[in-house]
């Protein structure tokens, strides 16, 4: 299920500017052509996979650069000629804060309404400029009943282990939240609503990085130490996808993979990573997480969790 | 009989005891674990003179029966019938010669089993062959 993004940029009121300016060209040369506005970095959902859920919250980013100044930006979603959908549906959200800017970062969290109605829709983000001049870019989402969600992340189990006892779990730490040198820890990670294939990351990252990567694709491997790599390959049911699989025999974990606080190299795959230089261990504050990468339906998805290190 | 030697030869007429009361045991009275979760069995075995070897038994409790060691009752979900409930029955040593004892078992429950009202008995043998029950009521959701 790929995303088509379609693009097409209507520039009415700077078309009609220009052909005004074309009439008068003879008369003032200094009539001039007006800029447009524009957009770079535009994602449509998380990881711009185009996928809204009824009910939960959307990821929108997009950074404009204005033709003058921008008077206003707003994001349309509408009904597309030729879908059938429950009902009609449309839903409009304008932000008048940037006006007068030159140019704007936007980034927006919002919820789908909870009387949308599921179904392949336009998702029309418009710009308009104080000069007059109008971006229209077009793109497509598909909105879910979360029920209906082809993969639907969600963790199960996040559990963090100091020396085989729990260190978090349930969504609390046990006790104390440092971990000291020579500490081993372990950790479960089990996400439901899972098919396809993808893979997933548990990261250990020094806060001193400001390096909180929410995809796969964000990773900078200089900056974080790999905890775990595990991948599901071609799953055709929903499941739930963990770190450490079970032997139903034994009742014990198949795997259980640990990283000695002061250890020399990571668990990167296929081969480990050295612990040095810029990620080399240190007393301070540590991001703990995880990061998935849903390969088959584009979706991404991420937790973290914040302890120290007391080295 | 028992008279001639009984001043000099200590018998050991005390049992081993269980402990779950401290900060990182693992699981507790009415704890909560989940399918397809791993965890760690933590426990503090002591005896008088010598440990010997312990069991634990996982068993679903969902028709709500009794053991003749009390095991407290928490908080119960209606009696139902088993279609694959968690069962786990093992043997584990303890090192020869130790009083005291911390018990470190990495254990997971399947994902597949069922949900609802467990018991997990720890049954704690010394040297001298005396034995202490302990019955925990867990969750397995």
């Amino acid at each position: 299920m790929l995303m088509k993004i379609k693009q097409r940029y209507l520039l009415i009121l700077s078309a009609m500017v220009m052909l005004l300016a074309a009439c008068g060209d003879d008369d003032d040369a200094s009539t001039p052509v007006l800029p447009e506005p524009t957009l770079d970095a535009v994602e449509v959902g998380y990881s711009n996979n185009g996928i809204a859920a009824i009910g939960r919250d959307f990821h929108f980013n997009a950074e404009v650069t204005a033709g003058d100044k921008i008077s206003r930006v707003l994001v349309r979603i509408q009904p597309r000629s030729g879908e059938t959908y429950a009902k009609s549906w449309s839903h409009e959200i304008v932000w008048d804060q940037y006006k007068g800017a030159k140019n704007a970062a936007i980034h927006k969290h919002f919820d789908i309404p909870a009387d949308a109605a599921e179904g392949t829709y336009d998702f029309v983000i418009i710009v308009e400029d104080e000069n007059g001049a109008t971006l229209e870019d077009v793109h497509t989402i598909q909105i879910f009943l979360p029920e209906n969600l082809p993969v639907d992340p969600q963790t199960q189990i996040f559990t963090v282990f100091r020396n085989q006892s729990f260190f978090y779990r349930r969504g609390k730490f046990n006790g104390d939240s440092t971990l000291i040198r020579n500490d081993t820890l372990a950790s479960q990670v089990t996400l439901g609503g899972i098919k396809g294939s993808g893979k997933m990351y548990l990261l250990l990252i020094n806060k001193k990085h400001k390096h909180r990567p929410e995809t796969a694709h964000d990773i900078d491997f200089s900056k974080v130490i790999v905890f775990d790599v595990y991948q599901h390959d071609n799953w055709t049911e929903g499941n739930a996808f963990t770190n450490t699989p079970i032997d139903p025999d034994k009742n014990v974990a198949l795997r259980f993979p640990r990283v000695k606080i002061g250890a020399a190299t990571d668990n990167l795959m296929p081969q480990g990573s050295p612990i040095t230089g810029a990620k080399a261990w240190e007393s301070g504050d540590y991001y703990f997480g995880v990061v998935y990468e849903n390969t088959t339906y584009h979706v991404d998805f991420h937790q973290y969790i914040e302890f120290k290190i007391s080295y | 009989m028992a008279g001639c030697g009984g001043d000099d030869v200590a018998v050991d007429m005390e049992y081993p005891v269980i402990a779950t009361d401290f900060a990182q045991a693992f699981p507790k009275q009415c704890d909560t674990i989940r399918v397809g979760e791993t965890f760690t069995f933590k426990a503090k075995f002591t005896d008088n003179v010598e440990l010997g070897s312990f069991s634990l038994d996982f068993h679903h409790n969902f028709d709500h029966h009794t053991h003749s060691t009390e095991v407290a009752s928490c908080s119960m979900e209606p009696v139902k019938t088993p279609k694959k409930p968690f069962v786990m029955i093992k043997n584990y040593p303890i090192p020869n010669g130790l009083k005291e004892y911390e018990a470190t078992i990495e254990l997971a429950v399947p994902a597949d089993v069922d949900s609802g009202d467990y018991h997990l008995m720890i049954l704690l043998t010394d040297q001298e062959g005396w034995q202490t029950m302990k019955g925990l009521s867990v969750k397995i959701q």
